[in-house]
C-alpha cells in the first residue's frame, strides 16, 4: 500500500536565522510521519549552519538565477539531489515542492493535497498548468529560437504523439513519488526552463497533470501578498505565493 | 535589461486606447485587449498579458479571394489521462 507520509521540499537560500523562522512555520503544517527537506541554495557556510536535518545542499549555478526565465532556471540538480535522499526514505509517498516564499495557511494541507490528487486521478498537481504549444506563451515562443528545443520535443512526444508543451508555476506543486521519480531520473539534455521543463517532460512519460485551478488566484509570480494573508484564508486559500515580509519583519 | 515600469504603463495604456478585443473564434468570448500593427512582414501584438493564444486563418462560407481572416482560440484546459509506458515502450 502506498505510503500517505508526505515529504516537503522548502528550497531557499536565506540566513539561517530566516530559515529557523521559516522551517517553524512548516513545521505546524506538516504533521508526523510526513517531514520537511530542507534544499538549501545559499552559501555552503550558512548551509553549515542550519540545525535543521534532513537538509541537502543545491550547488548548481542553474538554480541561482537572477533572470529566471531568460536564464532557463533549472530544479534538475534539485531533482537528483531529491532522489538520492528518496532512496533512504521509503516511506515518502508524496512529495509538495515550495520556495521559501510560499506560505501555508491550512493546517490539513497535506489531506488536502492527497485528497485532491486522488480526486483528479493525476500524479502531479500544479498552479497555473496551461498548454502552451503554437502559442503566444513567452517561455515557448523563447524556447522555439533554440533548434534543440524541437528535436528534443519530437524525440520525447513518441510515446503519447502529439507535441504538446506545458508550462506550470514553478512553486507549490505535488507529485507522487513515481512520477517525481521518473523526471529526477532523466533530467535535462540542455538548458530548458523548469516551468516548461518539469511539465512537458511529466505529460510525455505518461503522468496525468492537473491544475489547482480555484487555488491559483492565491498564487502569483510578483509582489508580496504579506497583507493578504487573512483575506486569503477567509476566500478559501490553502497556500498564498508570494509572502515575502515576514522574513525581514 | 528589465523595461521601466512606466514604459510599460504607457504601453497598457495605447493597448487600452487603440487596440480591440481578441475573441476565442470557437467561443466567442473576450480573451484579452490587444493591439496589432504589421511591420516589415510581420504582425506584432502588444498586449496579451498573460493569455496565450494560437493564431489560425478562419474558415469562410464562400470563396473570397480578396480578403482572408485570422482569428485565435486558446487550448483547453490540460486533461489527459494516465498512460504508463508498455514493457514494449521505449
Amino acid at each position: 500500500m502506498k505510503s500517505e507520509a508526505i515529504c516537503y521540499l522548502l528550497l531557499a537560500h536565506q540566513s539561517p536565522a530566516e530559515i529557523e523562522r521559516m522551517l517553524e512555520r512548516w513545521h505546524l503544517f506538516c504533521p508526523s510521519p510526513s517531514q520537511i527537506l530542507l534544499c538549501y541554495g545559499g552559501s555552503l557556510e550558512d548551509f553549515d549552519r542550519i540545525r535543521h536535518t534532513p537538509k541537502i545542499f543545491i550547488d548548481d549555478g542553474r538554480l541561482r538565477t537572477r533572470d529566471h526565465q531568460r536564464e532557463k532556471q533549472s530544479y534538475t540538480h534539485l531533482f537528483q539531489k531529491v532522489l538520492i535522499w528518496l532512496q533512504a526514505h521509503p516511506e515518502c509517498g508524496y512529495l509538495y515542492l515550495a520556495e521559501y516564499d510560499h506560505w501555508p495557511l491550512v493546517k490539513d494541507l497535506g489531506r488536502r493535497l492527497v485528497e485532491r490528487l486522488h480526486f483528479e486521478n493525476a500524479d502531479i498537481l500544479g498552479h497555473e498548468l496551461i498548454r502552451v504549444d503554437q502559442t503566444s506563451h513567452p517561455y515557448y515562443l523563447y524556447h522555439l529560437s533554440d533548434p534543440r528545443f524541437s528535436s528534443w520535443l519530437k524525440e520525447i512526444s513518441q510515446h503519447r504523439g502529439e507535441e504538446m508543451v506545458f508550462s506550470m508555476f514553478g512553486s507549490g506543486s505535488f507529485w507522487t513519488r513515481e512520477a517525481f521519480t521518473a523526471i529526477g531520473k532523466i533530467g535535462e539534455p540542455f538548458p530548458i526552463y523548469l516551468e516548461l521543463f518539469l511539465p512537458t517532460l511529466a505529460h510525455h512519460l505518461g503522468f496525468r497533470l492537473r491544475d489547482f485551478q480555484e487555488q491559483n488566484r492565491f498564487i502569483s509570480a510578483k509582489g508580496d501578498r504579506y497583507r493578504e494573508i487573512d483575506i486569503a484564508l477567509k476566500s478559501g486559500a490553502w497556500t498564498l505565493h508570494p509572502v515575502k515580509t515576514w522574513m525581514t519583519s | 535589461m528589465k523595461r521601466p515600469r512606466f514604459l510599460r504603463s504607457i504601453l497598457d495604456g495605447l493597448v487600452y486606447v487603440f487596440g480591440s478585443d481578441l475573441k476565442d473564434s470557437r467561443t466567442g468570448e473576450k480573451i484579452a485587449r490587444s493591439l496589432m500593427f504589421c511591420w516589415r512582414g510581420h504582425i506584432y501584438l502588444i498586449g496579451l498579458h498573460g493569455k496565450q493564444v494560437i493564431p489560425q486563418f478562419l474558415p469562410q462560407e464562400k470563396p473570397q479571394f480578396w480578403k482572408r481572416k485570422i482569428g485565435f482560440i486558446c487550448h483547453s484546459p490540460p486533461d489527459f489521462p494516465h498512460e504508463p509506458f508498455s514493457k514494449s515502450s521505449p
